[in-house]
């Protein structure tokens, strides 16, 4: 029981999908769903959501900062007017 | 007169060259390119959950350092991982610790990730022998970048020198 409990945890510990939205100019956020299957706005937000800053720099966008938002946090921001 | 003319020519000639050097010098920044793939195993790394150990972590971050071939992408996807290394910082291997602190000394410019680059330096400052110059340079680098970066992003700019000298404060 212990060994199948133990598999079962290890199995689902992977089972998350990544999302994000937003632009370079104002910061791109990242965060994470549980089940992988799950869509970006309609599945459940797991703990990891932050933004992401960018300042140009020689052409392009340097990464430059970060700010924690959690996942919930993440996919209020992004699927404000959607239900993807 | 024909001097004037050909004059009036070269003169035309050269501004036509510096407008098109001044297009080419605004083109449009480069978007998609550099921003990190969701299926990059950094977003597993930087959630905090889903590597067993430091060593899982440090393997995966070495296999994904060989696939950018643009130096801004690695850059930004690099910074990425060295935040994420942060959590992992006591529980690596010193030969870990310096292809770390190597690849970040490589880069222009680390505000991402600098509390990583101090929180390796404390935990393992007795086995790292130029201790004390990379703190230095390691804070002048990156001191030096900030003050001179002309960023639209002021706020953040003046939370991360003040972020850096608290950092490096503990190491004076």
């Amino acid at each position: 029981m212990v060994n199948l409990l133990f598999f079962l945890s290890f199995f689902f510990q992977n089972d998350y999908k990544y999302c994000n939205c937003g632009n370079f100019e104002d910061g791109i956020v990242t965060y994470q769903v549980i089940g992988a299957e799950s869509g970006c706005c309609s599945g459940e937000a797991g703990e990891f959501g932050q933004i992401s800053y960018y300042e140009p720099s020689g052409g392009a966008w340097k990464l430059v900062g970060f700010t924690a938002v959690g996942g919930a946090g993440g996919q209020e921001i992004c699927c404000q007017n959607q239900n993807s | 007169m024909k001097k004037i003319i050909f004059l009036l020519i070269a003169i035309t000639l050269i501004g036509c060259t510096s407008e098109n050097d001044k297009a080419s010098n605004e083109a449009p920044l480069t978007k998609e390119a550099f921003k990190t793939p969701l299926d990059s195993n950094v977003w597993k790394a930087l959630s905090g959950n889903q590597f067993k150990n430091a060593n899982e972590v440090f393997l995966a971050y070495e296999k994904e350092k060989k696939m950018y071939n643009s130096q801004l992408h690695f850059d930004n996807t690099m910074s990425m991982w060295h935040k994420a290394l942060f959590n992992y910082s006591k529980d690596l291997k010193i030969e870990q610790v310096n292809v770390i602190l190597n690849d970040m000394d490589s880069m222009e410019f680390n505000s991402v990730s600098f509390r990583t680059y101090y929180r390796l330096l404390y935990h393992h400052n007795k086995e790292i022998t130029n201790y004390r110059s990379k703190v230095n340079d390691f804070y002048k680098k990156n001191i030096n970048y900030l003050t001179s970066a002309d960023w639209k992003n002021v706020e953040l700019k003046e939370q991360i020198i003040k972020n850096l000298n608290k950092e490096h404060f503990v190491f004076k």
